[in-house]
């Protein structure tokens, strides 16, 4: 059977269904009888099926299911059941995690904050266990395991934020609720109590990272893009015997840039920057509270954060302001960098 | 070309793909209402060169019919006679000039009730004296705490309030907020807490939780604390961090400006590099309170049920109630200027709320700025 080499094509191929790989005695049968649609074959393959769920992707999407599940019905019970008002409020529904009267511990009353646990730990099994299947599934096809790995540093952020953090800090509290808004308040609250999080290094590493992913991709695909005129989308093949695409390409950066990753690097660029942005960000919120209290003032004191001449007029603090100012500076031991000077004797 | 029984059906799924792709298109384009790029954002740079503390403002807010300054109008003359010895039952203004109080009279009219006029308050007896209706007690009431608020509010200075500040023509102002209701857990306590909100919310504004309105526009909760960890070592709840978020939110909204029109962003709690509109700011939100306390909520029993929420409270303010989008109401006119009768009983009267206007004698702390060279200062705005 011919096969065809390409990986981005206008040309649409709509013949026998590629059956995929032969399953093995253990594995379950695949799902959904494969058809061609020819709108999606311009974004992509056109046969949609057959696909493979698995124990692990069962499991995950029964796990997946209670989860949302028990996020949905305490937002619906919220609002007594009344179906207007559910939909109404469904960017400010919420499922809060335990208060921190509770601290770390597993047993809290549903009420509480126990579903908030609940929800949590299905989540989580749901989100493992879909890593699983993409390993299982790489495994089964031959592949080796990256993009499972590139997987796992997104689950290490989600774990640090919502289970590892709240652990060393011994507080259920500090974890995000679930709901659109609340949580996206808590990302603000939060960045705002511990100094700014805009000074914290592993989140300018996390940023870079990020904003790095989208150049690469961006000139990554432009290259490809623009020497698939000379075959450049045999990408794999060029990996091992250069043609003429791979040459242009190489040319083009070093010409534009002075420096030029190869055919093979580039997707190790791309691979990294894309597990970086998640894994520094893990590190960030891992510090956070934990071994730094306060990201501004950690600026401050390491240069990251510079002083500006002032250029408002005096002002006069109100007086229960001044008060507290005065009582921050006067005491023995207390970082004076975030106070003014302190005020004149009382007249 | 194929007719279309013949054709594959994928084709048919695409046409309809992508007619829903121009129905949401057109949805997102016509139903919100959007900045257009013809009346642009304007930015106005006030701090220290390439730090970014830029205010942004919009001449669609300043040009809202809402926040139109109204024609000018003529004060009638003096008639050297009291208000109280040519009418009966002045409680407020019995010492005003008679042609003074006229003149008011005829623009808290224009100011409230444009449309009902004088029998809104009077009613259509022909009996001026009477205190039958409501409105007339709560606008009595209402007229002290305007000549509070103009004799002693540090917040509004030597620009001067009026009825229309708030009430811009409408019998109540239109941005006020009401209690949440309690929290009672539903299903006898099995799942979690009930939404802060209540079930009046109309639009996107009203659905904000009110517990930041309740803990710092009504009760005297400290708004500190955001960052407390690192200069007192006190320990803030996350959850009321998060009601001091909603509430900056709401003032940010309230007044049209962003959060660095008070802050240095990089670090809120310092009052060293917040710029001077952050005093200002904090002798608002104790006005808030004060009137929201002093003079609101002791009205709660005058209004008839229908003026008050489901839960039985009064409509009280928060700062969008006068600053309807804009960093000074009415763009900062004099509103008072010319009204005798709203200045105010020049001291005469208590303070009810120590905390609510500026009455203390407490010490003052100066912030006494580093030197900076002249040349390198090139400071924008106000």
């Amino acid at each position: 059977m011919a096969s065809f080499h390409s990986l981005y094509s206008q040309i649409q191929i709509h013949g026998p269904y590629d059956p995929g790989l032969p399953l093995k005695g253990y594995e379950s049968p695949r799902l959904i009888k494969p058809f061609l649609n020819r709108w999606i074959g311009k974004i992509g393959d056109p046969q949609i099926g057959p696909t493979y769920l698995g124990f692990c992707g069962i499991a995950s999407l029964i796990c997946g299911f209670i989860a949302i599940e028990i996020i949905g019905l305490n937002f619906w019970a919220s609002v007594h059941w009344n179906p207007v008002a559910f939909i109404e409020g469904m960017a400010w529904h919420r499922l809060d995690p335990p208060e921190a009267k509770w601290g770390f511990t597993p047993f809290v009353p549903l009420a509480e904050g126990g579903w908030w646990i609940w929800a949590g730990f299905f989540l989580t099994a749901s989100i493992l266990l879909w890593w699983c299947r993409m390993y299982l599934r790489a495994k089964a096809l031959g592949m080796s395991t990256h993009v499972a790995w590139a997987f796992a540093s997104a689950i290490f952020l989600y774990l640090s934020i919502g289970f590892i953090r709240p652990m060393l800090m011994g507080s259920w509290h500090e974890a995000p609720p679930f709901g659109i808004i609340p949580h996206l308040n808590w990302t603000a609250s939060l960045s705002v109590l511990y100094g700014n999080f805009y000074y914290n290094p592993f989140h300018c590493f996390s940023i870079a990272f990020l904003y790095g992913s989208v150049l690469l991709f961006a000139m990554h695909g432009g290259t490809i893009l623009a020497v698939s005129r000379f075959g450049g989308e045999r990408e794999t093949e060029e990996i091992v015997d250069r043609g003429t695409a791979a040459e242009r390409g190489a040319l083009f950066w070093r010409w534009t840039m002075g420096f030029n990753a190869t055919f093979e690097s580039v997707h190790r660029w791309a691979y990294w920057f894309a597990i970086l942005t998640t894994f520094s960000g893990a590190i960030g919120i891992l510090l956070t509270g934990t071994v730094v209290d306060n990201w501004y003032l950690w600026g401050v004191k390491w240069g990251l954060a510079p002083e500006y001449p002032a250029t408002y007029p005096d002002m006069t603090l109100p007086p229960d302001i001044a008060e507290q100012v005065r009582a921050i500076t006067e005491a023995p031991g207390q970082s004076t960098a975030m106070v003014p000077p302190a005020p004149e004797a009382s007249r | 070309m194929k007719p279309i029984s013949q054709r594959p059906r994928s084709s048919l799924v695409g046409i309809f793909l992508l007619a829903a792709a121009a129905g949401t298109l057109l949805f997102f384009l016509l139903v919100p209402t959007w900045d257009h790029p013809w009346d642009p954002i304007e930015s106005r740079d006030w701090g220290w060169r390439g730090i970014a503390m830029n205010t942004f403002t919009s001449a669609r807010t300043r040009n809202d019919p809402i926040n139109i300054v109204p024609a000018a109008t003529t004060p009638f003359p003096d008639t050297g006679m009291s208000a109280s010895e040519v009418y009966e039952n002045v409680k407020v203004l019995g010492d005003l000039d008679s042609g003074q109080f006229d003149y008011l009279m005829q623009s808290i009219t224009e100011w409230v009730a444009p449309d009902q006029g004088c029998s809104y308050c009077h009613g259509d007896g022909g009996n001026f004296a009477s205190d039958d209706l409501y409105t007339k007690k709560v606008a009595r009431r209402m007229l002290e705490m305007v000549r509070d608020i103009n004799e002693n509010a540090r917040h509004v200075g030597q620009t001067g309030v009026t009825c229309y500040t708030c009430h811009r023509g409408n019998n109540v102002p239109q941005k006020t907020w009401y209690e949440g209701a309690e929290p009672k857990p539903p299903m006898g306590g099995i799942v979690g807490k009930p939404p802060p909100w209540n079930r009046t919310a109309k639009n996107m504004r009203d659905f904000f939780p009110r517990a930041p309105f309740e803990n710092y526009l009504l009760d005297d909760k400290p708004i500190s604390g955001a960052q407390a960890r690192s200069v007192s070592g006190e320990t803030t709840d996350l959850a009321d961090l998060e009601n001091i978020y909603i509430l900056m939110m709401q003032m940010s909204e309230g007044m049209g400006v962003n959060c660095n029109f008070c802050h240095n962003t990089r670090a809120f709690a310092d009052w060293s590099q917040s710029t001077p509109k952050r005093i200002n700011a904090w002798y608002g939100i104790r006005m808030v309170r004060g009137i929201n306390n002093d003079y609101l909520t002791g009205l709660q029993g005058v209004f008839p049920p229908h003026r008050l929420s489901p839960l039985g409270d009064v409509a009280k303010v928060d700062c969008a109630t006068c600053h309807n989008g804009m960093s000074r109401p009415l763009g900062g006119a004099p509103m008072a200027a010319g009204y005798e009768g709203l200045l105010g009983p020049r001291g005469d009267r208590p303070i009810r709320r120590a905390t609510a206007f500026e009455t203390r004698k407490a010490h003052q702390a100066v912030i006494t700025e580093p030197g900076v060279d002249e040349k390198d200062v090139v400071q924008a705005g106000e």
